[in-house]
């Protein structure tokens, strides 16, 4: 029996620039989340990194939103998402989010640098829930696309949150670090963001190696249950493990975003040296961008007809 | 009588109701407004449109593909419906079977449940139709479908599909694909209609819907449908090509020469107009 004859052939619909905008809310709400850490938990130490967290949250979801736009088939008609709503719809939940969080982060950050610390614990607090739900609603986004196997599972959210915390973390770790060695007598820079100390970053470290294990337990979950349910399922799973993909996920996304990251940074020896933790970070940002990417693109993959 | 009388009917009970009509009159004109594309079905009549393609009389000639990108104008590359065809069996048992795909026009349709500027919607009929003003293209919809019949219009930049050919229902004909079907595979109609052709086909056949597991009932019904022909090709990765792709490289022509050979190259036909039943029946 041969396989199928004739067919139609089909686009790919969302690519790469949807990648990229996942990657960037993924940084921008765990950046904000780690900040909350100081001004919200009252954690002292890590208001240092709480700043640049902050920063880093604002700045990179401003420019998040200009890849959506950028990727419709008529950008301008992006407007429409603001007079013509479809509340079951999770995209136009994230034009009502993308709307509210980075001016949620933007006030956040002006009652951070006037020091009103009531104020900053009470928009720090609502933007908790923002930040998990403007990188939760991109997890909904593939999991209510029923039709593809890879994306429709209830795992979906929780792994694009925790991959996002992974990148967060890695990003803010490689910023503290590029910050302290480089610019670290530039007077302007340092009156925007205090100095952060070396312990700080072992501790971002830590934070990193937790969100990095949790990442490969869904991970694992997920794909070890691809193989045993549907058929379509299998096929992902084999489109994965062998396919085109292949050295997208095993090499770029398990290897150099988590196994080697892992592994470089639980080592002793190495784990206090901060060049290797860049290394290690910059390696897991690589990592979470080919994970978005493998998501996005090989759910499609797999034509469904 | 007396008692009602004597209750008193103050001000903020009359208030009470005087907001709750209000604010349904209000929100009778905003569902109005969503409802609007009525203007397919006559008053007092409530029609449930469908169709049922019996493959055990389908040749897989195409006809119905080329039909319907005559009648709709559909680019070079892409389709509105297509025929899937795998072979079964070894010499001397050995047969081809062919299974034409369209939008299936679900009930509970993901792409419309999806879409987030209502762009793509239901109406009373039952079709699933694109309002092209409204469409931004964030392609949403493509990959909410499970049957991979959306697609991007390269030249009207939205989303585009089958649309059961809705300018033609309009005007009381039936469906290109299905009058140009040679071996009457393709049967059209209502499902309402008790006397029907289709609900006569439907009652007396066993009939499929492609993948019943994704719960979209949809209005596409198969006669004689085997198992084998929606498993095949899912594991040919070439079909699935990456996006925003270069036809006329494919086919390894020029603009100019494809526009010579192909009226349907660019431009979009006058059906596409008279599909924008929303808007018309606004003005």
């Amino acid at each position: 029996m041969e396989g199928i004859i004739y067919n139609a052939p089909h686009e790919i619909a969302l690519g790469s620039k949807i990648a990229i905008y996942f990657f960037l809310t993924g940084v921008s709400a765990a950046s904000f989340i780690i900040s909350s850490l100081a001004y919200v938990f009252g954690m002292e130490k890590y208001k240092a990194c709480g700043k640049l967290g902050a920063a880093v949250a604002f700045i990179v979801l401003s420019i998040a939103p200009l890849f959506l736009i950028v990727d419709l088939l008529q950008p301008l008609r992006f407007l429409h998402l603001f007079y013509m709503f479809n509340f079951k719809s999770p995209v136009t939940w994230g034009s009502i989010l993308l709307t509210i969080y980075p001016i949620n982060c933007l006030v956040y950050l002006y009652f951070i640098y006037t020091e009103n610390k009531p104020m900053t614990k009470l928009f720090g607090s609502i933007g908790i829930p923002l930040a998990v739900a403007v990188h939760g609603y991109t997890g909904f986004i593939l999991a209510l696309a029923k039709g593809i196997a890879l994306w429709n599972t209830p795992l979906m959210p929780i792994y694009f949150l925790i991959s996002a915390m992974v990148s967060g973390t890695a990003l803010l770790i490689v910023l503290s670090v590029l910050k302290e060695r480089y610019f670290r007598n530039v007077e302007v820079i340092n009156k925007i963001f205090p100095r952060i100390e070396v312990d700080i970053i072992y501790d971002l470290r830590k934070m990193l190696l937790i969100f990095i294990a949790i990442d490969i337990f869904i991970l694992f979950s997920d794909v070890l249950l691809l193989f045993y349910s549907t058929p379509e399922n299998y096929i992902v799973a084999q489109l994965l493990l062998k396919g085109p993909f292949s050295l997208m996920f095993l090499v770029g996304e398990m290897l150099f975003g988590m196994v080697i990251p892992f592994i470089i940074m639980t080592i002793p020896s190495l784990n206090k040296n901060l060049g290797v933790l860049t290394f290690a970070s910059i390696l897991v940002l690589i990592g979470i961008y080919f994970m978005r990417y493998v998501t996005v693109v090989a759910g499609q993959y797999v034509p469904l007809m | 009588m007396e008692k009602l009388s004597e209750e008193k009917f103050d001000r903020k009970k009359f208030l009470k109701v005087l907001g709750m009509g209000l604010s349904l009159v209000v929100l009778e004109s905003l569902l109005k407004k969503v409802n609007a594309e009525e203007i397919l079905s006559k008053p007092g009549t409530k029609k449930r449109y469908a169709m049922v393609i019996d493959l055990k009389k389908c040749i897989g000639c195409g006809a119905c593909a080329i039909a319907c990108k005559q009648e709709n104008n559909v680019p070079i590359g892409y389709y509105r419906t297509w025929i899937k065809n795998n072979e079964k069996g070894a010499y001397p048992y050995v047969r081809d079977y062919y299974l034409p795909i369209l939008c299936n026009h679900c009930e509970d349709a993901i792409c419309n449940r999806n879409c987030p500027v209502s762009a793509t919607y239901k109406t009373s009929e039952g079709l699933t139709l694109i309002d092209y003003d409204r469409c931004i293209g964030c392609r949403y919809c493509m990959v909410s479908c499970p049957y991979n019949v959306r697609f991007a219009h390269p030249y009207r930049r939205t989303v585009d599909k089958c649309t059961f050919c809705a300018h033609r229902l309009k005007k009381g004909l039936e469906p290109a694909c299905v009058i140009t079907c040679m071996a009457k595979a393709r049967t059209f109609g209502d499902l309402n209609d008790k006397g029907s052709e289709i609900f006569k086909l439907i009652s007396t056949n066993s009939v499929h819907v492609l993948k019943a597991e994704q719960n979209t009932k949809p209005h596409v019904f198969y006669i004689g449908l085997d198992q084998m022909l929606t498993e095949a090709g899912k594991t040919n990765f070439e079909y699935m090509k990456y996006y925003r792709r270069n036809v006329l490289k494919e086919l390894s022509l020029s603009e100019k020469d494809a526009e010579g050979y192909f009226n349907i190259l660019k431009g979009i036909s006058n059906s596409d107009r008279e599909y924008d039943y929303r808007l018309k029946s606004n003005t």
